[in-house]
């Protein structure tokens, strides 16, 4: 075994469960760059494998939007060993499961295995990422799926929502368009293009892969180092595009629906913003927590405006958004949309409650373990942690540092974040007038 | 139906498989599970699962919308959101803040065939929940300044979910057309004028005829032993008395007479279409044969029609096929499909009926019923990865049938051979029997953006 490999190896306890198991992790970096992290887990004979390379939808050349995913979508479509067809029938026979795509920060290729066909399940991954063919006649089926996929999605109003509200936000930054991209931008793809994004972007520099499951470290590693060690390349670098904070403003778009689909946010945070644990829960009280937050409260149980309303500070490398999404009946968009800005205004004011503050704490605190009691959670995890450089001591510090939050730091968060003053508000819905397709608002 | 989308329940996750009682992995349930039933009827399956120190509680009650008359459907669903509305001895929503605070997660559904509250939290403090769960199974109390608001909510969820979901609405409207008699035409959510008309009366009735304990079933998968946690559930639902037995519901709906079909025309983008046939529950022996015939069909990214309809003529953008056995009265065996854009309707019905008629012609083969067993053996194995898969497995298996009758899925599968598949597809997908609905999307103007 090469000496390089071996960076580190943390024994995480899993502070705020009774009789927590120890949870052993091995982090590894071979030498062409490529990042492994492995725990070994022998509850059930099963193994994930989760391969993030970094650069998603928000690497896409800006003249061509959804370029990332289009390129992720074909990994599985055509390798030097086998054609599209033949991947599908190798993992079905199986029994397991293979993804590839793209987010906005990475292409994700994962697989859920039976723990015997581990080597076949991580060779499928690699060869997809190393040695795609990108076969003329895949691209156009993929083209025209991609086509379909997009034009479908204008049925779902949240959906139209998201994309407008991303687009109002960012702007032609990274992440101003829809990762899947636009009608126009994927009937122009070559498959020269495509060859390109991979050859430019998708390296093992780049690259992390967490496997959790029924394998040993040892036989982890050694699988990775046969079929990624001798992967080589350096990823191009992506400057990076930071939006300007947008200022007020309301856009409405129309649907003939019953419901109006309502987004409203602002600029949020990267995740490795310092502030983030104060931001979490701030953010559990205003609207993340489920039926006990106060957006919940105020708007559905109180006010029976909505049957779902959230508010949520996406993860991202770069500074995403904050949003609030709702659907409610088109007469109620109004009130449902002051009651936000109301609930905003307020935690931007006056923070929260000592009371509601411990409540969250006692949520969060609790229910972390309920995130990593199962193979496929906590190897996503693990990726993310990696990813986002969150340390690793990440799940065993994780409960500290939430329970030692002060009401002072979330007034601080909630006044420095939250800007009532200047939230984008995108309405989706039939009041709005359908003459011109769209109209704007002050 | 759920309480909140974003706590996800998906109810596909069993749709595959129900699979169990697998060689290979050595697991039989009724060697594991610990059951019993109390004097007051309410039954326990206790499953000990000890890789999290955490435990998943979910209590099955035996209504859905199955159980609903006509004028009043939606009951079952709108009684789940009212359950966490407060008892006598608790608040509002206080069962969610107290659940909360003990780090758990909490949630409900409704199905056409039970109602289930669940909650998954840290193994050492599943007493409090408990309590919770006993206390609302007799001690609820309905009031209208709850209601009232919250009737909206379900409106708004009815809206979301299917006014304004185009494949929803086809659904809930072929569902309508493929039965004529038995109340699995009803959608679980309500028809929208008999959400408008409920009373607080209905609720409280249809709670006291379903909400028994003989009517119930606690089932748990986590880290515990199962003797105490039996203590531990007699202490607290021990003492609610038996209450009356819920009406017994014998209903078999009428063959279908001749094909049937139903279009309908909404804001859409591409055409949709679904086939239903009649098909068998569980205590029909064809049932194994559907289930082989279902993976062959659709599961996976090779399956048939995927590779068909998707791949090869390219007329759809997925295109699948679902039954479910553990449903308490016979159901549907179901296609769907949507469109590519420039493709029809007609084209996209077409290409589903040709797949079915290749299989009523040929049996699959050998290649094919080894991938679909190693399909189901390995999704089983899966399912253990999560202790919400296993409680969830039992507790259908509970409601259809018997809980143990997991144990006989496996070996069903096992035995099933190419014949008996073309068989049951030759027998079940009758086109004599089919109701075919169909989308027809209302082009209005597309959505777009505020221009920068």
């Amino acid at each position: 075994m090469s000496a390089r490999c071996m960076l580190l190896s943390a024994l995480l306890i899993l502070g705020s469960v009774p009789h927590a198991q120890a949870l052993e992790t091995h982090r590894h970096r071979l030498p062409n760059g490529l990042r492994v992290v492995v725990a070994e887990q022998k509850t059930v004979p099963i193994v994930a494998i989760n391969c993030l390379i970094d650069g998603g939808a928000r690497i896409d050349p800006r003249p061509q939007p959804g370029l990332a995913s289009f390129t992720a979508d074909l990994l599985d479509e055509g390798t030097r060993d086998a054609t599209g067809a033949e991947i599908a029938r190798e993992i079905d026979s199986l029994g397991g499961s293979l993804y590839v795509g793209a987010s906005q920060d990475w292409t994700l290729a994962s697989a859920s295995l039976l723990a015997r066909d581990f080597r076949t399940g991580l060779k499928l991954i690699a060869n997809s990422l190393r040695f795609p063919t990108f076969p003329a006649d895949e691209i156009e089926r993929v083209r025209r799926e991609t086509l379909g996929a997009i034009q479908a999605s204008d049925e779902n109003p949240a959906s139209v929502a998201s994309r407008t509200f991303r687009s109002a936000l960012f702007g032609d930054t990274p992440y101003g368009h829809p990762i899947i991209g636009s009608p126009e931008a994927v009937r122009g793809f070559t498959r020269s293009d495509v060859v390109k994004f991979h050859q430019k972007n998708l390296k093992p520099d780049k690259t992390i892969c967490a496997i959790v499951g029924d394998i040993s470290p040892e036989i982890a590693l050694a699988a990775v180092k046969e079929f990624l060690g001798d992967w080589s390349g350096v990823a191009a670098e992506h400057g990076a595009r930071l939006p300007a904070p947008a200022s007020a403003r309301s856009i409405a778009v129309f649907q003939p629906t019953s419901q109006a689909s309502i987004v409203i946010g602002q600029l949020g945070i990267a995740r490795d913003n310092p502030d983030y644990f104060p931001l979490l829960v701030m953010n559990h009280i205003l609207g993340g927590g489920g039926f006990t937050s106060r957006l919940v409260e105020r708007v559905r149980t109180r006010e029976g405006l909505v049957y779902s309303i959230f508010s949520r500070f996406s993860s991202t490398r770069l500074p995403g958004a904050f949003r609030v999404g709702l659907q409610t009946k088109a007469e109620s968009a109004e009130k449902a949309i002051g009651l936000v800005r109301e609930e905003l205004a307020r935690m931007h004011e006056d923070g929260a409650t000592p009371e509601e503050i411990q409540a969250a704490k006692d949520y969060l605190t609790g229910s972390f373990p309920l995130r990593l009691d199962s193979t496929g959670k906590l190897s996503g995890l693990l990726a993310q942690i990696e990813y986002f450089g969150l340390g690793a001591d990440y799940i065993e510090t994780y409960a500290t540092r939430v329970r030692k939050i002060t009401p002072e730091e979330i007034r601080a968060v909630a006044r420095k974040y939250l800007r009532p003053e200047a939230l984008v508000v995108i309405t989706v819905g039939p009041e709005n007038a359908p003459t011109t397709g769209s109209a704007e608002a002050p | 139906m759920i309480r909140n989308l974003r706590l996800l329940w998906l109810p596909c996750l069993l749709g595959l498989v129900f699979a169990a009682g697998n060689s290979h992995a050595a697991t039989d349930y009724r060697d594991q599970v610990f059951s019993r039933t109390l004097e007051n009827g309410l039954e326990m399956v206790l499953l000990p699962d000890h890789k999290a120190p955490v435990a998943v509680v979910q209590v099955w009650y035996r209504v859905g919308s199955r159980n609903e008359l006509p004028g009043k459907t939606g009951l079952s669903h709108m009684l789940e959101h009212m359950m966490f509305k407060g008892t006598q001895r608790f608040g509002p929503e206080e069962y969610s803040r107290i659940i909360a605070r003990q780090g758990g997660n909490e949630n409900a559904f409704t199905s056409a065939d039970a109602t289930t509250y669940f909650a998954k939290l840290a193994s050492d403090r599943l007493d409090i929940l408990l309590e919770l769960e006993a206390d609302r199974m007799r001690g609820l109390s309905l009031r209208s300044d709850q209601f009232e608001p919250e009737r909206q909510v379900v409106a708004e969820e009815r809206r979301m979910r299917v006014d304004d979901d185009p494949v929803s609405y086809l659904r809930e409207s072929l569902t309508a057309t493929a039965f004529a008699t038995h109340p699995y035409r009803q959608p679980v959510i309500g028809w929208a004028p008999d959400i408008e008309n409920w009373t607080l009366e209905d609720l409280q009735a249809h709670y006291d005829q379903f909400y028994q304990p003989g009517n119930a079933v606690v089932v748990a998968v986590g880290d515990f032993d199962p003797e105490v946690l039996a203590e531990r559930i007699e202490h607290f639902f021990g003492d609610i008395p038996a209450g009356p037995p819920p009406p017994a519901m014998i209903i078999r709906e009428q063959p279908p007479r001749g094909p049937r079909r139903i279009e309908v025309t909404r804001p859409a983008q591409l055409p949709f279409v679904m086939l239903s046939y009649p098909a068998p529950n569980l205590r029909n022996p064809d049932y194994a044969a559907l289930e082989m015939l279902s993976v062959i069909l659709s599961a996976g990214k090779s399956s048939r029609l995927r590779e068909s309809l998707v791949r090869e003529q390219e007329v759809a953008l997925y295109a699948g096929a679902s039954y479910n056995p553990t449903s308490v009265d016979d159901r549907t065996f179901t296609f769907s499909a949507q469109a590519q854009p420039q493709k029809t309707a007609r084209e996209v019905e077409a290409s589903l009926i040709a797949e079915i008629e290749k299989i009523q012609q040929t049996p699959p083969t050998t290649e094919e019923m080894v991938r679909a067993r190693r399909q189901i053996e390995a999704s089983f194995v899966f399912s253990q990865d999560s202790v919400f898969s296993r409680a969830m497995l039992l507790g259908r298996y509970a409601m259809a049938d018997e809980w143990s009758g997991v144990d006989d899925y496996l070996a069903a599968i096992q035995a099933v051979t190419p014949a008996e598949v073309q068989k049951a597809a030759q027998l079940w997908l009758d086109p004599k029997k089919r109701s075919t609905g169909i989308l027809h999307p209302e082009t209005s103007a597309p959505a777009s953006e505020g221009k920068p």
